[in-house]
């Protein structure tokens, strides 16, 4: 299976803004809140490798974080807009990894970049399960490349 | 549509949703709110022009179609679109919501924003360079939808409405600028429709046991003033109509001291059954001395007005 020409490796997961509440008593965004971003993102990006919210309520199996590496580059404000790229950059019978990159768009600048290791769950069992077989192969597909980040 | 851009894009979380299983419409209009930022910031009107008592945009009225539920898990992408602006200082824009897994659109939002100075109320032309970024990226939007049955009447006896939320604004509900959002306009009429329902002796446990529950389908908002940290609130409700299915409530936010109306919404909304997901007949929801008190409360609103 070939990656669909019209889609990038890096996909826009999250666009938003800074909230008032989300910040802390530094003055900037309080680093949960990169981690719910994270969150959100997550979603999307597996969407864009077969693991729709659909999917996840009909199959009943999704992946999990079991470790999660965030390196925090520069902070956001209050108000800031924010958008998160993401992609895939390893894949395994059980297991994805995934990509973060969290920019200000005001400046472009890189704020977050994270990775995500996880493992596919069976919602049912609780338990890990082998990913569908046609997920890691979009996921095999669509693995980002060294120059993609 | 050649005039929409991507505004927002996100996902819904459990603790967006309420009892009945879906995104509660306070988070929607958060959505919308963040979206608008966007959008202003491709006017020029990025964050940093717009940190500390600088001029800024102020919504002044939203009309909000709850089309489609959202349910946790779900993603979501929202376009938007500037309709009209005026030199005098108001923009009118369009954004549509997209559940993003299915394709089906889940809002539509109809919102004016107006250019104020940094006490957040008086009205000010707009800067010439937004000006001119909104002209030139007006576009082809989608139509717009008709103007809702009923409206809010302008100079209530708000003292004869349902006393139905008091309360004050928090500060963790604000901006930096100590103005709260339309979220948390939302958030207090979503409290106060559960105490104009126990006026009208609808109690929602007990409609939630039976299977049922009470969805919005259409908001139309007007932001007289802005709703301040500290500031004490009521909200003085009452029944416009009902009919066989839809029932129109009227919403005033009012100041706790002196009274004025901060901000007015009539919803328009319906009983559901929970497993079919779809409207039920509100005799159906309600049977007995509920549905009955629905018609008198309705006229007992209109002689208000």
């Amino acid at each position: 299976m070939s990656p669909d020409k019209e889609e990038p490796l890096l996909v826009e997961t999250y666009l938003g803004r800074v909230s008032q509440l989300e910040c802390d008593h530094l003055g900037h965004m309080n680093v949960q809140f990169y981690v719910a971003k994270v969150s959100d993102a997550a979603w999307h990006v597996m969407a864009s490798i077969g693991i729709t919210p659909a999917f996840i309520r009909e199959r009943r199996q999704a992946p999990a974080a079991v470790k999660q590496e965030i390196a925090y580059l520069k902070e956001a404000l209050a108000g800031d807009l924010l958008r998160m790229e993401s992609g895939v950059l390893e894949a395994s019978e059980r297991k994805l990894t995934f990509f973060h990159r969290l920019t200000k768009i005001e400046t472009a600048q890189v704020l977050m970049t994270s990775k995500v290791f996880t493992v596919n769950m069976d919602l049912d069992a609780r338990r890990s399960a082998p990913l569908d077989a046609a997920v890691l192969a979009k996921a095999r597909a669509r693995l980002l490349t060294e120059d993609a980040p | 549509m050649s005039g929409l851009f991507i505004t927002g894009r996100g996902a819904i979380n459990a603790w967006e949703c309420d009892q009945w299983g879906h995104l509660n419409v306070q988070f929607y209009l958060a959505k919308a709110s963040d979206a608008q930022a966007l959008l202003a910031a491709r006017l020029g009107l990025v964050p940093s022009r717009l940190r500390g008592p600088v001029p800024c945009m102020m919504p002044v009225a939203d009309r909000t179609l709850f089309k489609r539920e959202l349910r946790a898990g779900d993603i979501y992408a929202i376009r938007t679109g500037i309709r009209g602006v005026a030199t005098d200082g108001t923009l009118d824009i369009a954004s549509r919501m997209v559940n993003q897994d299915t394709g089906v659109e889940s809002a539509v939002f109809e919102t004016r924003l107006r250019w104020v100075a940094a006490d957040r109320h008086t009205a000010l032309p707009w800067p010439e360079d937004v000006l001119a970024a909104a002209q030139a990226l007006a576009g082809d939007l989608p139509e717009a939808p008709p103007p809702m049955a009923q409206t809010a009447p302008a100079a209530p006896d708000i003292a004869t409405l349902e006393l139905t939320y008091r309360g004050s604004v928090e500060p963790w509900e604000c901006g930096a600028d100590g103005i709260a959002p339309p979220r948390a306009h939302i958030a207090r009429f979503n409290d106060a429709i559960t105490h104009l329902f126990n006026a009208m002796k609808i109690d929602r446990n007990s409609l939630f046991r039976r299977g049922f529950g009470s969805a919005a389908l259409d908001y139309d908002i007007e932001y007289r003033r802005p709703m301040r940290s500290g500031q004490g609130v009521d909200i003085r409700s009452g029944l416009l109509a009902a009919g066989e299915k839809i029932f129109h409530v009227v919403h005033y936010v009012v100041d706790a001291v002196s009274g004025e109306i901060i901000t007015s919404i009539v919803v328009t909304a319906l009983f559901f059954d929970l497993a079919a997901r779809r409207s039920v007949p509100i005799r159906q929801a309600l049977p007995g001395e509920a549905g009955g008190l629905l018609a008198a409360l309705a006229a007992r609103t209109r002689s208000a007005a």
